[in-house]
């Protein structure tokens, strides 16, 4: 009876791999940010500046976000995922798709690395729409996360779409100009994907880590609406009329909703029982105070463009999506991975706790490290002096230093089994 | 709610039951399934089965077979005659104010909440 009624977690192939990768690519941006930091102050669409961008976006947060995904879907929907094969082939396309794009940025090569990097990256967000659907059309419930859930992966697929799109612009330009394409690109995958994948997500995990609650569920419904309905109007004005006067229109809706959300995360956070919290969900915190940053600095960046784009860029990608990964990965991870070492130990022996899965020391490094990397480079960039921005990149290096060193240690965590139980069950099941 | 009564003709073996389910931590919480009010039931119906009527803390929750397989690791010892069965309910859902006052303190929950 049980059987029917507990949901069977993804399989591990399903979900592990996105981790490791985004681990990868975090590790990636630390090594490169260095050598990008002198160009922060030139143009924001340098090859070394998108392919940067590229890492954060595709390698970092898309790869860590769509993994985590498809480990919630069956909490969230309260349904089995739709295909955990189809998991495993979005991951293998997104990886090869990313290494082929970022590399065919940093070095400008317009032709088949960045065509086909785009190809894989849109054949991977489609496997995901189609598991995320396919997952959420077995569900009765429509409730307001699955909406955010599916409407995050069709803009998802819209942003690869345009992406790729722009990519043929370079090789064969025909239509619009290639700068207007990435400004709706880049915003149609930050609102759309990541705000109401994070939407959907965070409205759901927040509450249950923090034990609270919140009844307001009319305000998820008005987010839901107004970011999208602002996100459209954008995307249609923007197309037809390039980005002028009617955006600030579209952004105010968009902005809206994402007050409306923030609302219910509050509520929750106002109710919860658990008072302390631990690093993890000040991470998430922290998240949101640069949501709001950038959403301040939006009439900065529309008067003096250049400077303020990349710390609006900086803001929601290292700050924002990073800051949200950098935390949550310590949330789910390790569950993930003790579940699949020990679920069928509990209550034999006595066991480790998903959280002994980690090393804290390096989670606190991880935490210092990132807050002080943010405010280095915020101000190096800012006050235009490299030597800080320089100081900054090193330490985002040693924080992605300890985030992979615990990513690592979790992977590879082994069962650890008493010497007495070892003996009753040798030759056994022990992993 | 759980209610043992000691009216009840298997008064000392769902004490038994009570006291090996304290040893079956939910992973998410790290709070055994007893203190955290997740147990409903516990049943010695005539057909030598034993039913632990229970609920999760969130449906669905992909940590749910462990802690199933947990609730078998303990009471198949105890209860070797038995056939163990968890019937896993979400009437009435879960919620906080069904912990005990050790659950409450175990998770750091002020006790005016």
């Amino acid at each position: 009876m049980a059987d029917l009624q507990i949901g069977k977690a993804p399989e591990n192939y399903a979900v592990l791999p996105f981790y490791a990768g985004a681990a990868f690519f975090l590790l990636c941006t630390g090594i490169t940010l260095p050598w990008v930091v002198p160009e922060l102050h030139g143009y924001y669409a340098m090859p070394h500046i998108v392919a940067l961008v590229h890492m954060f976006t595709v390698g970092w947060a898309s790869m860590v976000m769509m993994g985590a995904t498809y480990q919630l879907l069956p909490v969230i929907l309260e349904q089995d995922l739709f295909s955990s094969r189809l998991s495993l082939f979005s991951f293998c396309c997104l990886f090869i798709g990313a290494l082929l794009l970022i590399t065919a940025f940093w070095w400008f090569h317009t032709g088949w690395p960045m065509l086909t990097g785009g190809g894989l990256i849109w054949i991977a967000s489609v496997a995901y729409l189609i598991n995320v659907a396919g997952t959420g059309g077995r569900c009765d419930q429509h409730h307001v996360q699955k909406c955010f859930m599916v409407s995050a992966a069709c803009w998802f697929v819209l942003t690869t779409s345009l992406g790729l799109w722009t990519a043929f612009q370079f090789v064969h330009p025909t239509g619009k100009p290639v700068s207007d394409l990435l400004k709706i690109h880049a915003h149609v995958g930050v609102a759309g994907w990541f705000l109401q994948l994070i939407s959907g997500v965070s409205s759901k995990l927040i509450p249950m880590f923090l034990l609270g609650k919140s009844k307001k569920e009319g305000l998820l419904r008005s987010a839901f609406v107004l970011q999208n309905v602002g996100l459209l109007f954008f995307l249609v004005q923007a197309y037809i009329q390039g980005i002028g006067m009617l955006t600030w229109l579209a952004a105010a809706i968009v902005v809206s909703g994402i007050i409306f959300q923030m609302a219910y995360l509050y509520d929750a956070f106002r109710h919860r029982v658990r008072k302390p919290l631990d690093l993890q969900m000040k991470h998430s915190l922290l998240a949101f105070a640069f949501l709001l940053l950038a959403i301040l600095s939006i009439p900065v960046v529309y008067r003096f463009d250049h400077q303020w784009s990349i710390i609006y860029g900086m803001l929601l990608l290292m700050g924002w999506v990073s800051s949200l990964i950098l935390g949550q990965t310590f949330k789910t991870l390790p569950f993930i991975v003790w579940n699949a070492r020990y679920k069928q130990w509990n209550g034999k022996f006595k066991i480790p706790l998903p959280r002994q899965l980690y090393a804290e020391w390096a989670l606190q490094w991880q935490f210092r490290l990132y807050a002080i990397a943010l405010w280095l480079l915020f101000a190096g960039v800012l006050l235009h002096i490299p030597m800080i921005a320089f100081a900054g990149s090193l330490c985002w290096l040693g924080m992605a230093f300890c985030y992979v060193w615990n990513v690592i240690k979790i992977l590879f965590h082994r069962l650890q089994i008493p010497e007495h139980v070892r003996a009753v069950y040798t030759g056994s099941t022990l992993q | 709610m759980l209610e043992l009564s000691i009216q009840d003709p298997h008064f000392n073996e769902k004490m038994r039951v009570v006291e090996a389910l304290h040893q079956v931590i939910d992973p998410e919480l790290f709070v055994n399934i007893i203190d955290l009010g997740l147990v409903y039931d516990i049943a010695f119906p005539a057909d030598n089965r034993l039913v632990i009527t229970m609920t999760l803390s969130t449906p669905h929750c992909p940590l749910g077979e462990a802690i199933e397989a947990g609730i078998h690791h303990v009471l198949e010892p105890l209860f070797p005659d038995k056939t163990i069965e968890v019937n896993i309910v979400w009437e009435p859902p879960w919620d906080f104010s069904m912990m005990t006052a050790e659950g409450r303190r175990q998770l750091g929950i002020e006790e005016d909440e």
